[in-house]
């Protein structure tokens, strides 16, 4: 059975989505649609669908196209059995492939 | 380290000391990032896409952090909600480019309506003073070569 879930979008992600767009305008609405994409996919799947990012093992990363990933946490608040109350996405940033 | 005093002048506007621009290689258009902290300190640096791995995609990754832990996040129910706020955003993004857009082109208006009003007043004062100068017995020649003439009839009416 599915869990509630809820997205959480820190006020610096915006910025840092605002500035991808500011740098490459062309790609605005291709971007906004990508990311609500690839939300949907994981709020539809889990992180199990995303890569590992970075060290720690709690950030994972997703692609948006072939030039930017995003970078997320997944948190599942669980009862004192295990078992999954609600799974919370926080979005953390969107960064750039290295070249 | 350069440090630097800045002068804020009409509409908020600051001048980049010149070797500041040269040192960080900003060219016209470049944008920048700035920063108020809560110790009320004004930090300003080039606003750069952060690559994996980078020094500023970790300081990006902790920024975020410290923002859901400071509270400065918006909670969405669904990803639909989401798309929807994403969506009106940049309808008002558009709408305040768009307010931008129009308040540029009225200033650029009312620069050229102020200096139309100036040439105008050269051109009356000039109009205005022909007939005084030629009662004090200067040549009118003197009036023939100045620039630009009023029609006469204007000048006629003007006295009337």
């Amino acid at each position: 059975m599915a869990v509630p879930f809820d997205l959480i979008v820190p006020d610096s992600f915006f910025f840092e989505l605002g500035l991808v767009l500011q740098q490459f305008p062309d790609k605005q609405e291709y971007l906004d649609a990508k990311l609500g994409d690839a939300l949907e996919f994981l709020e539809k799947n889990g992180p199990s669908v995303a890569s590992p990012h970075g060290s720690g093992g709690e950030k994972f990363a997703v692609p948006l196209d072939g030039e930017f990933v995003l970078v997320f946490l997944w948190k599942t608040d669980r009862d004192g059995d295990g078992h999954p109350l609600a799974d919370h996405l926080q979005l953390l940033t969107v960064e750039q492939k290295k070249r | 380290m350069i440090r630097s005093l800045v002068r804020l002048r009409d509409r908020n506007q600051i001048t980049l000391p010149t070797r500041v621009a040269e040192q960080l290689a900003l060219d016209t258009g470049a944008l920048l990032e700035l920063t108020l902290t809560d110790q009320g300190h004004l930090e300003m640096r080039p606003a750069r896409i952060a690559t994996v791995g980078s020094p500023e995609a970790e300081r990006e990754e902790r920024l975020a952090r410290q923002d859901i832990e400071q509270g400065r996040y918006t909670k969405f129910g669904s990803v639909a909600q989401f798309k929807n706020d994403l969506k009106q955003r940049r309808q008002k993004e558009k709408e305040a480019e768009e307010r931008r857009l129009m308040m540029e082109a009225l200033q650029s208006l009312t620069g050229k309506v102020r200096e139309i009003q100036v040439e105008l007043d050269q051109m009356g004062r000039v109009v205005r003073q022909a007939p005084v100068a030629a009662a004090a017995g200067a040549p009118m020649e003197d009036f023939d070569q100045q620039e630009p003439q009023m029609p006469a009839q204007s000048a006629a009416a003007e006295e009337g």
